[in-house]
């Protein structure tokens, strides 16, 4: 004799007399894990951009005559979220062109060596710790080193309303989640209730009776948790591919699946099915 | 001097106030001890059993049972006093989707392994109750005799000291009615109390065991019909 396998079987017989409805349950189910996952995704994300936002600098090396420090600098920015961009002589004078012509024009004229006159520069755009740029000062090649923040208060503001906005959804789902189970156990009352009485004819312990009913909305759960995962899958792979057209601003880089909000969404869900099975008398107990 | 195995005082039941299906129900049952519940339909029979065997509450008076009052007792003796009874009601309380042999082993879930009835003399119990090939089979494909049976046989599954039981037979022919009273004798003789309701007055006659009228919600025990 088995005891789990008993429980199992018991706990999988309104699966057998209604798995349409509870198959629907499921999938249902399964749409609100995946759109709770999704504001976790965006809350990560969001408060990635926000740090980012707050401390991000513009940092310009005005680096020496005729020297190369291309893979020291990217030495030291190893592991900061920062960009590098080196800007030759040629790329200066473009992007002065605008603001000073008359002296773009002097020093196009004056040839080659006019050009050498201006100096090899590397910008560095993004969150950088001070001991990495007292690190980028101490560089031989490195003549000069300017830095400046980068100031995005329309995006923060933005992004704060947007990050307060995603908690309301948040709160929202998970609450959605919560009632759709109340409306399962609420389904599946009349069976469960016939498991527990029968047990409990046996001697079996009420804990013990109701084991059943529990392992139902768990696998239930699991059903739907599956399916959220396999539909992520699709996003990501189909859906969430085509916004890298919005470059920067496009999340398909880093969609990391967000486990701190699985992990919330199972504790949420083995909490209220505890507490839904556990609580209250069934009849004839 | 036996000691009570269930003693019964003065139990009343009413589900609408002033109208009592019975009442001043009093009798003790000692280990061993063999009693029939005799009443015409809609006497009251099977929920003199329910109460008897813990499923619902008498609107006055007391069960003892193995020294726990069921009315007064907490969650754990009770489940206690159920381990130690068998109880086949009249709608059987099967689960369709579940099989013959889930049925079996569920009925030994909550008890001690040297509760359960030995291998041998169960195995003893599905040859003569004929459902030895249908162990595998669910119960919603299973005929009305055959998931009487199965009721039957679920009792036998565990070692007890009282076996109530209604109607066990109602559903069967005249050979397996027989077949079935011959283990019940044989439960009966090796110690367990049992406790039977029935209309069949004819078997009653023949089995020779005390019996309890209940006619007109009054319950009357005779040592002979």
């Amino acid at each position: 004799m088995n005891p789990l396998r008993l429980y199992i079987k018991l706990a999988l017989i309104p699966f057998r007399r209604a798995w349409v409805v509870l198959g629907l349950m499921a999938v249902s189910l399964a749409q609100l894990f995946l759109a709770l996952w999704f504001c976790g995704l965006l809350q990560n994300e969001i408060s990635h951009t926000r740090k980012f936002a707050d401390e991000a600098k513009l940092i310009t090396l005005q680096l020496k005559e005729n020297v190369e420090a291309d893979s020291k600098i990217r030495e030291i920015l190893d592991g900061q979220d920062a960009t590098i961009e080196e800007w030759k002589a040629e790329d200066v004078l473009s992007k002065m062109e605008q603001d000073e012509p008359e002296l773009v024009q002097t020093v196009r004229s004056i040839g080659p060596e006019g050009v050498q006159l201006f100096p090899k520069m590397v910008v560095i755009r993004g969150v950088v710790s001070p001991e990495r740029i007292e690190k980028l000062k101490l560089l031989t090649e490195v003549s000069r080193l300017d830095q400046s923040p980068v100031h995005h208060a329309r995006l923060k503001n933005f992004y704060r309303h947007l990050e307060l906005e995603i908690r309301i959804a948040s709160a929202l789902l998970a609450l959605l989640i919560l009632v759709q189970m109340v409306v399962f156990q609420r389904i599946q009352s009349r069976d469960a209730n016939e498991v527990v009485s029968h047990l409990t004819a046996w001697g079996v312990s009420t804990v013990r009776a109701r084991i059943p009913a529990l392992v139902l909305m768990v696998t239930l759960s699991g059903i739907a948790a599956l399916l959220a995962v396999v539909e992520w899958g699709i996003f990501k792979t189909r859906i969430w591919k085509s916004n890298a057209f919005l470059g920067e601003l496009s999340i398909d880089h880093a969609l990391a699946f967000p486990w701190s909000s699985v992990g919330l969404t199972f504790f949420m869900v083995i909490l209220m099915s505890l507490v839904l099975v556990y609580s209250g008398r069934a009849i004839e107990e | 001097m036996k000691t009570a195995l269930l003693k019964v005082e003065n139990l009343a039941k009413s589900y609408v106030p002033g109208e009592m299906v019975w009442k001043h129900v009093s009798f003790e049952l000692g280990r061993g001890d063999f009693l029939y519940i005799l009443g015409g339909s809609g006497a009251g029979k099977s929920s003199l059993l329910r109460t008897l065997a813990s499923f619902e509450n008498p609107s006055d008076g007391r069960v003892v049972c193995q020294g726990v009052d069921l009315q007064t007792s907490g969650r754990s003796e009770l489940e206690r006093v159920r381990q130690r009874i068998s109880f086949i009601p009249q709608n059987l309380g099967l689960i369709p989707d579940l099989t013959i042999q889930d049925h079996l082993e569920l009925s030994q879930l909550g008890i001690k392994p040297s509760d359960r009835m030995e291998d041998s003399a169960l195995k003893n119990v599905i040859g003569l109750t004929g459902l030895k090939d249908k162990l595998g089979k669910r119960i919603s494909s299973l005929s009305g005799g055959e998931r009487q049976r199965v009721a039957i046989l679920r009792a036998f599954t565990r070692k007890v000291d009282l076996l109530i039981a209604d109607e066990p037979t109602g559903a069967q022919d005249f050979e397996m009615t027989w077949k079935l009273m011959d283990l019940f004798m044989k439960l009966n003789l090796s110690g367990t109390a049992l406790l039977l309701a029935t209309h069949d007055l004819e078997m009653v006659r023949r089995l020779r065991k005390r019996c309890a009228i209940l006619k007109d919600g009054n319950f009357k025990v005779e040592d002979r019909v």
